[in-house]
């Protein structure tokens, strides 16, 4: 991973900030916009409650009113009404004694009981309410009570219409308020967006220049890593040709010589490649030319390689091949890989110590192992073993070349394959390094 | 060594030093070099004496290898002319871009000599 992709991290946790700030704003604005409704609905019902109760009857007036309200009315007009029929058999006696005879006394009795029995039923029905049925029953005869009625749902009218009054001024001042919460969530949540689109600007910017940075850095490396190879082209050119006797006889001290530089310069050449191949693994422009082959050949073809550094040293260098093992890789940068274990394997084993290669695939994997009987990696060295220009302790005691790199650039090449590297090792005992690759189809 | 029947190579790198270097492993090997220090030179030197094979530098000033590459084959006299490219960019992208201009071989930078020397024998034919 790239330096500017590991702080590109970072930018995700402001913006779950600005998205949770988000969350709560249109959550806010949603909760006064709902409040906002149900105060200007309520208000609307109160009023259309002030309407029905100017439009309609008693009877709906009365309806509309609450059980405690509508109990009272009732009561109180029946005690009218019942107060009104005493006034109504008191005129009916009046009623039959001026009659003096004229009328036919049992007429009259006739008349008074039927009256009497309507009056009982109206105030029955008062009683229950039921002012619609009473005032139907005979409305002249019981005009106090209806009176009273009246006078006593004009009362309760007024009183719903103070109270929609009230309550409509209720609303509105809810209404004002929820819009008002709403403006002020909105005008937040505005704000909040202005700072995090500020922020994330900034940051943005600041990633830019990073970026920027790294491609430099990048660039540096690729430059001077070119730069470098033209003149190690002639440095290695010419003492190939000094060395070859082209410029003449050599003693053996200028030999000797002359093998020191060539050695260093060829030292030199590799930290320029590995360079160059950090440079282009960090910048993510490590392309894999892949193609299909057997593993085992691959790997054959870089212990051959290897055998000469091997034999200078006595150590006995061997492959052991298990079956076939198809793979896709990149032949280049996977021989630089077994070249890299190989070559590390014979500088840290001593003279006389064995290097065994293996190639096998356990359950569909290809597997490489590479295994030394050298001085092996101590304990606490090995979870350093794939870092950047690490070099274990032992390693720089021994005055072991090597620049730190060339681990490092093999995980990224297996990883780049799809793969695993990994490594066992006992100090004094040996090291296993196991490249891990997928295999291709199955082949017989 | 250096007969007049010797084929004509053309040698052409801005670095002095490696155009000497080259230049006296191709004379040591039988051949005759002519050398240029830019690619307009070694355009020029290629249509006057046609060589039988270029071995050119691919960063050059004014004229790069591939663009140098591309425009001797545009030429009648120097079609079929075999060229080597000397690079030191070692990716896969240069060395097909090389071959996409119609360069016969490529050479990585730092080359050893001996290599160079036999790659050209694979072209020319060993004398």
């Amino acid at each position: 991973m790239s330096a500017p992709a590991k702080r590109m991290g970072n930018i995700a946790k402001p913006n779950l900030r600005r998205f949770s700030a988000i969350f709560l704003a249109v959550a806010l604005a949603a909760t006064g916009t709902v409040v906002a409704f149900a105060y200007t609905r309520q208000k609307q019902a109160a009023r259309e409650r002030l309407e029905a109760a100017q439009a309609g009857d008693l009877e709906h007036r009365v309806a509309q009113a609450d059980a405690s309200e509508w109990r009272a009315i009732a009561l109180r007009g029946s005690r009218e009404a019942i107060a009104g029929m005493g006034a109504a058999r008191a005129q009916l006696v009046v009623a039959v004694r001026e009659s003096k005879g004229l009328t036919p006394e049992g007429t009259l009795r006739r008349r008074a009981a039927s009256y009497e029995t309507a009056l009982d039923r109206e105030a029955d029905l008062l009683q229950q309410g039921r002012f619609g049925l009473a005032r139907r029953v005979d409305e002249s005869r019981v005009d106090p009570a209806h009176r009273a009625l009246h006078a006593v749902a004009d009362k309760i009218a007024r009183d719903q219409r103070d109270r929609a009054d009230d309550s409509g001024r209720t609303a509105d001042h809810l209404t004002w308020i929820a819009a008002a919460f709403a403006v002020l969530t909105l005008l937040l949540l505005i704000g909040q967006l202005i700072a995090q689109r500020q922020l994330l600007a900034r940051e943005r910017g600041y990633l830019e220049e990073l970026r920027g940075l790294d491609r430099l850095k990048d660039e540096f490396i690729a430059a001077v890593s070119h730069e470098l190879r033209t003149p190690l082209t002639s440095i290695r050119g010419y003492l190939e040709l000094v060395l070859g006797g082209e410029g003449g006889e050599l003693t053996e001290t200028q030999r000797e010589f002359l093998r020191v530089v060539d050695r260093n310069s060829d030292r030199l050449l590799r930290l320029v490649g590995d360079l160059l191949d950090v440079a282009q693994i960090e910048s993510g422009r490590l392309r894999l030319n892949l193609v299909s082959g057997d593993l085992r050949q691959f790997v054959a073809e870089a212990i051959e390689a290897a055998q000469p550094a091997a034999a200078d040293k006595a150590i006995e260098l061997a492959l052991d091949v298990d079956g076939d093992a198809p793979v896709r890789v990149d032949r280049t940068r996977l021989a630089q890989v077994i070249d890299n274990l190989v070559s590390n394997a014979v500088k840290f084993t001593e003279p006389g110590g064995r290097v065994d290669v293996r190639v096998f695939r356990p359950n569909g994997v290809a597997v490489v192992e590479v295994a030394d009987t050298g001085m092996g990696i101590p304990a606490q060295d090995q979870p350093h073993l794939f870092r950047r220009f690490y070099r274990a302790p032992g390693a720089s005691d021994n005055a072991i070349p090597g620049t730190g790199l060339g681990l490092w650039i093999s995980k990224a090449i297996v990883e780049a394959h799809g793969g695993t590297i990994g490594f066992d090792s006992e100090a004094g005992t040996g090291t296993t390094f196991r490249i891990k690759l997928p295999t291709t189809q199955e082949q017989t | 060594m250096n007969n007049e029947d010797a084929p004509l190579v053309l040698v052409a790198d801005d670095d002095e030093d490696i155009r000497a270097l080259v230049t006296f492993r191709l004379e040591r090997a039988g051949y005759r070099v002519v050398a240029a220090e830019n690619g307009e030179r070694a355009l020029s030197v290629a249509l006057e004496s046609s060589p039988a094979l270029a071995v050119l530098d691919v960063m050059m000033p004014r004229l790069d290898g591939y663009e140098l590459t591309r425009q001797l084959r545009e030429h009648e006299a120097t079609q079929s002319m075999p060229v080597i490219l000397l690079t030191a960019r070692a990716q896969e992208a240069d060395v097909a871009r090389g071959f996409d201009v119609g360069a016969d071989d490529y050479i990585r930078k730092p080359f050893s000599p001996q290599e160079l020397r036999a790659r050209v024998q694979a072209i020319l034919g060993r004398r």
